[in-house]
């Protein structure tokens, strides 16, 4: 044999390492004060990755983190309740974290989760930045001052970028246009090794059209839309997915599958499918007027036309019943999960939890809630857990 | 390679650190990924003998540990990896060694490339460890406590949630 192999007593660092990354991040936070060695290995941000990893890949370590905000009038208190719980399992669940914050920051607002790193923007009185905060280490980070307020709308996303390996916030500032002045399209670009703040011109940013909710999958985030050259007035129906890729920082249009001309309606959300994005399409069928279809497309392809770009995965007829139900609710609907192990959709509409079973069609509300309202497939992480000066405000659990 | 030449090998004889030999059939030296190499390499020069695998890391009662899992998972080769029957037979295998066993153990299935009891040693400590103290994780695994009173007290003052 040519290896020569020198015998060894304790645990290689290797095996250390494929025994951490299966422990929670509770548990390892607790073990970084084991030894030395164990607190480097821990902290080293390619464990810290390969932990990620590990929990994507594990059906197992997936949940479904919600969160409430309200705001206290009588004391001036402002509350973010986090909670996870089993997917799959709604009823069961476990707060991990409140978070109390005080008068003067009045208003939070959730922007975007990767690798369970929570985003969300705060609203001082004339003031704004943006903060991240990683739930399950309960750590908090405030990103440096924005370098420029933005004039107009701006769109603020978090993801990951496979080229430089690290993770970015970008905020996509849209053009204003005004008699006298145009303001240049560009983003404003966050990398956390870096720790600063950029500008990125010159792109063409899309229009600002309903860039609401989005979908992020490995490195790209998705936003339904319309293409970039479109003129008002807007058509009834989205005939894009506009994309931004974090590895290349540039947008890109799909068009959406099927008919999409204004002559009938298509109520489309988009969601992930596995690791895909995938929308949800409903219309009405023109034959049979008792019926609507139910269709789910898989994109295979970012970019181009429809025909190359995605693949139908399911096609349903479905009651009238149902179809009112989205019909009702398309511009309040959002959140749309798809929960694989039960073969179930969760949405939000107006607040309101609901499950919708892709065998039965039937539509159940799960929960309500005064505040407003957020849930995302959730792993943990230990992102953030090195190189933090700022703690949660406040934090306890139960 | 493709060719069914005469070479195939039916047993091996595999050496421990310690120098005793095992003789192993074939079936059940493939599920190390280590033997098996060795296995296939020998079958390609086309050597009818039987050979012989020194294992230069591993003592013969942890080889008999890792040879036992070999057998009983070679058994079940041909099943699924979710036999019922199989998991309960691991986790019992596992559950009679103390963790100095658990540790050679763990550090001969990675040598010898034998990655569902590698997998199988990690996931077993992993969720032992869970439930212990940092106080006990030291004890067990004899690990050295190399922190200052003060380094020690503020890294738990930094997560004091964690300890709660």
């Amino acid at each position: 044999m040519d290896e020569e192999i020198i015998p060894s007593k304790i645990l290689l660092p290797e095996l250390w390492m494929e025994i951490f990354s299966k422990l929670p991040a509770k548990t390892l936070v607790r073990s970084r004060c084991v030894c030395k060695s164990w607190r480097s290995m821990i902290d080293n941000p390619s464990f810290i990755s390969m932990h990620i990893t590990r929990f994507k890949n594990n059906f197992n370590k997936h949940f479904l983190l919600s969160f409430e905000t309200h705001n206290s009038f009588d004391d001036d208190q402002f509350e973010l309740k986090i909670r996870v719980r089993t997917m799959g399992k709604f009823r069961k669940r476990e707060q991990i974290l409140g978070l109390t914050f005080s008068a003067d920051d009045y208003h939070i607002d959730y922007k975007g989760y990767v690798d369970g790193l929570l985003l969300f923007g705060r609203y001082y009185v004339g003031s704004y930045d943006l903060f991240l905060l990683n739930p399950s280490i309960r750590k908090s980070i405030v990103l440096p001052q924005i370098p420029s307020s933005p004039a107009g709308r701006a769109e603020t996303v978090i993801g990951f970028d496979p080229v430089k390996n690290d993770y970015k916030v970008v905020m996509i500032l849209f053009p204003i246009r005004l008699v006298d002045h145009t303001f240049p399209d560009s983003i404003m670009v966050y990398e956390f090794r870096i720790g600063e703040w950029r500008f990125n011109t010159g792109l063409e940013i899309p229009h600002e059209w309903f860039l609401g909710e989005n979908v992020l999958t490995k490195g790209v985030v998705h936003w339904l839309s319309f293409n970039l050259f479109l003129q008002l007035p807007l058509p009834k129906n989205y005939t894009h997915i506009v994309s931004f890729n974090f590895g290349t920082e540039t947008f890109s249009y799909t068009e959406l599958p099927g008919d999409r001309s204004d002559d009938y309606e298509k109520i489309t959300y988009p969601f992930l499918l596995g690791d895909s994005l995938a929308v949800l399409d409903i219309s009405l069928d023109l034959v049979d007027v008792y019926h609507a279809n139910f269709c789910i497309w898989v994109m295979t392809k970012c970019g181009g036309n429809w025909t190359e770009s995605w693949s139908k995965r399911d096609h349903k007829v479905i009651g009238l019943d149902t179809f009112g139900f989205f019909q009702e609710y398309k511009y309040n609907i959002r959140n749309l999960l798809y929960v694989e192990s039960i073969q179930k959709f969760l949405l939000e509409v107006n607040g309101k939890v609901k499950s919708y079973d892709l065998e039965s069609h039937k539509i159940k509300e799960l929960e309500s809630s005064d505040g407003c309202y957020s849930m995302i497939p959730y792993v943990e992480s230990l992102l953030l857990c090195k190189r933090l000066e700022e703690e949660c405000h406040d934090c306890d659990s139960d | 390679m493709a060719s069914s030449s005469s070479s195939s090998l039916s047993r091996v004889v595999v050496k421990s650190s310690d120098n005793n030999l095992f003789v192993v059939n074939k079936k059940v030296a493939s599920q190390s990924q280590l033997l098996k190499q060795c296995i296939d390499n020998m079958e390609e020069k086309g050597t009818n003998d039987v050979i012989l695998i020194p294992l230069s890391n591993v003592t013969s009662n942890i080889l008999t540990l890792v040879l036992e899992y070999c057998e009983k998972h070679a058994d079940f080769a041909d099943d699924d990896n979710n036999n019922q029957e199989l998991k309960q037979w691991d986790h019992e295998f596992l559950k009679k060694f103390d963790y100095a066993t658990l540790n050679s153990l763990t550090m001969a299935a990675d040598y010898m490339v034998t990655k569902s009891l590698l997998n199988l040693c990690c996931q077993f400590i992993a969720d032992s460890i869970k439930d212990l103290t940092v106080q006990q994780i030291r004890q067990i695994f004899d690990i050295k406590n190399d922190f200052t009173p003060q380094e020690e007290a503020d890294i738990k003052n930094e997560n004091a949630w964690a300890f709660r």
